[in-house]
């Protein structure tokens, strides 16, 4: 097997296709990881500055009504993960801050596309796409003749005669390009590690095992099936033919396809959409809960039978303040209804998305390296979630304030700005391995290495029965 | 069957569709013994030697390599058989040292240069070739190093299909002293072969087939080459 290896790598090398897609790769790697870090250091500078600044302007704001700083308020920035450069995922098309303001749950912006439209457009030119995309075709061109043309030149009933069984040609056929395969992937993975940056994720190494693991699955998966290809053809070139349409079909089409019926069958509702649905909600009613006006006259009459007065001016609480607070809860179990049903058609999505796993594994695969590297739809949405939480617990904090030092001057009273220090800033912290949601797109991509495997098994059998024609 | 019938059939066909390829062939080569297979094109000469190593499975019959029974045991059948197919084009982009060593190792030796050059020398590859690419060798050349691939193992049993094709005379000749030497070392070597007066030369015994029949089987040294044409003239025709 060993000696199968190295004796395609050496007519792979001299046939020059070796060098040729070994040299790719890795400047395709290079380019990405070099865009990549152009990307990430312009975006953590931005961050960091932008941080900064809105900590000290928050800090420095001097005495005022907790309300105002409520709707002054600050930002939550989303820091570009050291993971990231694995793959960005929606990481360029989701926002990276979220403006954290008294009655709203605002959704996250400044997208990086939007920021960089040239440097948007290459962001597909990542370490992702290169190793979902061009390496199975790279992989296809360097496999395809692997069997088909020892057949061709009558050297394969040499090699069985010789001493080896076919099953153990084919294995060290697979062998030679999966190595080539793998010690490129790995390469690009150190440089990335090299060079990379970032915010410090804990599960670092885990998740790049995870992503490496991944990916070499996949890798198996097309060995395999190039290689059955290569069995089963008559001729190379028909063996090629086949496998372009496989990839064509697998890599290109079939994702498109389903995405597209995926938006079609559970549409995501744009973020106007969005608010002016929760608008309408906050406006009329929801949920047993009457319209607006409704509400703020039952809470008044609530809150005068709570403090046993018959008059707003008699509380010894601030009234507006309670009135704040009161609109809060009321708002966050109108977003939490509405941010629930978004993560609800997420969710669908991307089962509908799974579904092309039926073609093949590019679909496991994305859900799987996006989420180890952290750029998947839910850890943007861990971190809306985050922001929220961080919101909500500004504002009680400012409303309580309010509450208890206003009495009587309500929007008049001035909060001492030392409140502002003890509001602690916003700490992204990235989810944990475990809460990625990744258990399926292993399983599936599992499935297809031993499917894979298995259809090579049957081929190479069948084949070995009847080895001319 | 006695342990120095190294190759032997009983009863062997192999029928494609309605196309008898094949019919009842029943032929023992012993240790020892050169015989040579002569027919036209399509007369199961090449689907004799493809069933005796295992690459088609027969319709009928038998077939058993050192005692081994191809069709039940093919990898085990095939190690103890050596092959030379009809057109050997090899890996154009190894030299003839790395092609040798692969299947030396494939045989389970250490495919040293030196061993692999001796190797080279003896089937009468010119020693300015061996580290040529094989993309720049004759047919000639390139029958040689198939031979020598052939040989690698030290095989008892060949199977040589049109060994002479492509050789100059006197590279024939060389070919047929080293089969000799190798039957007189206890091989059995069952050739193919177009070349009659070569097959005369080199062989104990001559089978001439027709439509996938042996349809006459001679000791060769009991016969001229002439005899032997006259003969092979004679089944041809019957088969026209």
């Amino acid at each position: 097997m060993i000696a199968t290896a190295r004796l395609a790598w050496r007519q792979l090398w001299r046939d020059r296709r070796l060098p040729v897609a070994l040299t790719l790769l890795l400047a395709l790697a290079l380019v990405a990881i070099a865009l990549d870090q152009v990307r990430a250091t312009e975006a953590e500078r931005d961050r960091i500055a932008a941080d900064t600044l809105d900590r000290e302007t928050f800090r420095t704001q001097g005495a005022r009504n907790p309300h105002s700083v409520a709707h002054f308020s600050r930002f939550a920035f989303r820091p570009r993960l050291e993971t990231m450069t694995l793959d960005q995922g929606v990481s360029d098309h989701a926002g990276t801050a979220v403006w954290m303001e008294a009655h709203r749950q605002n959704p996250p912006n400044a997208r990086a596309a939007e920021d960089h439209l040239d440097l948007g457009r290459s962001s597909e030119l990542g370490l992702a796409w290169i190793w979902q995309v061009v390496a199975p075709l790279l992989l296809v061109g360097l496999g395809f003749d692997a069997i088909a043309r020892e057949r061709e030149r009558r050297t394969l009933p040499l090699v069985l005669v010789g001493g080896l069984s076919l099953p153990s040609f084919v294995a060290g056929k697979a062998l030679s390009l999966l190595a080539v395969f793998a010690v490129a992937l790995l390469g690009s993975v150190a440089m990335s590690s090299l060079v990379g940056g970032g915010y410090p994720v804990d599960d670092r190494v885990a998740r790049t095992a995870i992503w490496i693991g991944g990916y070499l699955g996949y890798l198996v998966v097309w060995t395999a099936i190039t290689l059955a290809a290569s069995v089963r053809a008559r001729t190379s070139r028909g063996a090629l033919v086949t496998l372009l349409g496989i990839w064509a079909l697998t890599v290109l089409a079939a994702p498109r396809i389903v995405a597209t019926l995926a938006d079609d069958q559970v549409p995501i509702p744009s973020s106007t959409e969005l608010s002016a649905a929760i608008e309408r909600d906050l406006k009329e009613g929801f949920d047993g809960h009457g319209p607006a006006d409704q509400r703020t006259k039952d809470f008044e009459a609530r809150i005068l039978a709570e403090y046993k007065v018959d008059a707003v001016a008699k509380l010894p609480v601030s009234f507006a303040g309670l009135k704040l607070e009161e609109g809060e809860r009321v708002g966050n179990l109108v977003f939490d209804k509405h941010h629930a049903w978004l993560a609800e058609r997420y969710a669908k999505q991307r089962s509908w998305r799974r579904g092309s796993s039926l073609f093949g594994p590019l679909a496991a695969l994305q859900h799987l390296s996006t989420a180890a590297a952290g750029t998947d739809v839910e850890q943007q949405l861990e971190f809306a979630r985050q922001a929220e939480h961080q919101r909500r617990d500004i504002v009680a904090r400012l409303n309580t304030d309010m509450i208890a030092h206003g009495t009587g001057k309500d929007f008049d009273y001035l909060a001492d700005p030392i409140l502002w220090t003890r509001i602690p800033a916003f700490q992204y912290s990235a989810p944990s391995l475990d809460r990625a949601g990744m258990r399926i797109d292993l399983a599936l991509l599992a499935v297809w290495v031993v499917i894979a495997s298995l259809l090579l098994g049957w081929t190479v059998r069948r084949a070995a029965k009847e080895l001319v024609p | 069957m006695t342990s120095d019938e190294l190759i032997r059939t009983s009863r062997l066909g192999k029928k494609y569709g309605d196309v008898t390829a094949l019919e009842a062939l029943d032929l023992t080569v012993c240790a020892g013994e050169i015989v040579c297979l002569l027919g036209a094109n399509g007369a199961g000469k090449t689907t004799t030697l493809q069933l005796l190593l295992g690459f088609t499975q027969p319709s009928s019959g038998q077939a058993w390599i050192a005692g081994v029974d191809v069709a039940r045991e093919p990898q085990r059948a095939r190690a103890r058989a050596g092959y030379l197919p009809e057109v050997v084009e090899l890996y154009p982009l190894l030299d003839g040292i790395e092609t040798l060593a692969y299947f030396e190792q494939l045989a389970g030796r250490r495919g040293d240069a030196d061993g692999v050059a001796a190797s080279l020398e003896r089937v009468g590859l010119p020693s300015s070739a061996f580290r040529r690419r094989v993309a720049t060798y004759s047919k000639g050349m390139r029958q040689k190093l198939g031979l020598a691939v052939a040989l690698a193992k030290g095989a008892d049993a060949l199977l040589l299909d049109e060994p002479m094709s492509g050789l100059d005379p006197s590279a024939a000749n060389d070919l047929v002293q080293l089969l000799r030497a190798l039957a007189g070392k206890g091989a059995a070597i069952l050739m193919v072969t177009h070349d009659i007066f070569r097959a005369q030369q080199a062989a104990d015994r001559i089978g001439i087939m027709r439509h996938g029949q042996l349809v006459e089987e001679v000791a060769a040294t009991a016969m001229t080459p002439q005899e032997v044409e006259r003969l092979y003239v004679h089944h041809l025709r019957d088969a026209a």
